[in-house]
């Protein structure tokens, strides 16, 4: 669908405050793409969302807090080497959502050069939240590294390539503190996913390895 | 280290200078933290949405481009993209509509003198925001702090979802309105 200027304009406080979904966000970007003055709209309301958050109160967080955050800093840099290989195509990833929104970017990543045979894919959670991501490579077998950061309850998973209705356990991932990585190399085909699948047998999450 | 800037002590941080990791860290926590906790409502899970905000700053910081606003302003909309995912996920915890709407709101007068400019506008906004008919003020507060979607506010304020829709839209047109024009102090 083409949304006329007017229809976009009267969306724009809903995606300016970042609570627009789904088709209606992206037909909005699609607009926006193509549209200057509409894009010099919207990010006037952007200035007024982004202010909004400074009226939020402050607060004292726990006690030991910062010392925490500190040390999982220093845990974070000891995986950085580990995490470069996936760093590179998520920065690619991220640099041509930038180019299609044209409208503001809150988290980049850093600007390295994408790997031509490497390509990540989003690991979606079953709330449709961005749970982690899965770089592979386009060798037969594939390379695969899967990493989850975010939202997925710790605990030890089986990893499955899904391939149509059928499931087929290519290892496990233990989530600790939030966090779990798993690299490994598996026959993969253009339709196949990468799921995460609890003890139960429930798939919380999934990537898609469309190449 | 207090007298460092934001933009500064990012970029100290970004390059791995420890004294300016821990000071950030301790210049914005409370910020951080505040905003979590407005959004998700459980000290454990701010705790947890604050940290990776945090953690986000300093494995990203190097991204930050100050020509899109301040360092604060960055980090705050790192935090409540990450509430927001948390809330959604977890949506018990989420914090009630009528404590997100009586929360009393943040006065800029805490902030260091070197973001004047945006002291400025949040002093503005908050006035703005204050004036607004009580129904668009919980509206955009609703929707801009707690990550509520139109429908949610709809349900929360048990109103049509257009009639949500047109209280979010107006408030920030008049919040809009009030930013764009020239502070009679100037």
């Amino acid at each position: 669908m083409t949304l006329e200027c007017a229809e976009v304009r009267e969306r724009a406080a809903e995606l300016a405050l970042g609570i627009l979904d789904g088709k209606d966000r992206a037909d909005v970007l699609t607009h926006l793409s193509s549209c200057p003055s509409c894009q010099a709209f919207v990010e006037e309301h952007n200035e007024v969302a982004d202010l909004l958050l400074h009226l939020a109160p402050e607060a004292d967080p726990p006690l030991g807090f910062q010392p925490r955050t500190l040390r999982a800093f220093g845990s974070q840099q000891h995986r950085g080497r580990r995490r470069m290989f996936i760093a590179v195509a998520a920065a690619a990833a991220a640099a041509i959502i930038a180019s299609v929104t044209a409208v503001r970017i809150i988290d980049a990543d850093r600007t390295e050069q994408a790997a031509p045979a490497l390509r990540t894919v989003p690991m979606i959670g079953t709330d449709g939240v961005k749970v982690g991501r899965v770089t592979f490579s386009k060798s037969t077998p594939a390379a695969l590294a899967v990493s989850v950061d975010y939202a997925v309850p710790d605990g030890d998973y089986d990893l499955a390539l899904v391939s149509g209705n059928a499931e087929e356990l290519i290892g496990t991932m233990t989530i600790a503190d939030g966090q779990g990585e798993w690299n490994g190399a598996a026959a993969i085909n253009d339709d196949d996913a990468v799921a995460l699948v609890s003890a139960s047998g429930a798939r919380v999450c999934e990537a898609e390895l469309r190449s | 280290m207090w007298s460092v800037t934001d933009d500064a002590l990012l970029e100290g941080m970004a390059a791995g200078d420890p004294d300016a990791t821990e000071a950030f860290v301790a210049r914005f926590q409370r910020r951080v933290f505040g905003l979590a906790i407005t959004i998700v409502g459980d000290p454990r899970a701010a705790e947890d949405v604050a940290q990776e905000a945090l953690l986000r700053a300093w494995r990203h910081g190097a991204a930050y481009d100050p020509r899109r606003g301040s360092v604060t302003t960055w980090l705050l909309a790192i935090t409540r993209n990450l509430a927001i995912d948390v809330m959604r996920v977890r949506r018990p915890l989420a914090i009630a509509p009528e404590e997100l709407v009586a929360m009393p709101l943040r006065t800029s007068h805490a902030e260091p003198a070197t973001l004047a400019v945006a002291h400025d506008d949040a002093a503005r906004l908050h006035a703005a925001v204050a004036d607004l008919p009580d129904e668009q003020r919980r509206a955009i507060l609703l929707a801009g702090i707690g990550g509520f979607s139109a429908r949610e506010v709809a349900e929360a304020e048990g109103i049509p979802l257009g009639t949500a829709k047109t209280r979010i839209r107006t408030a920030m047109l008049r919040l809009r309105a009030v930013l764009v024009t020239p502070d009679p102090a100037e």
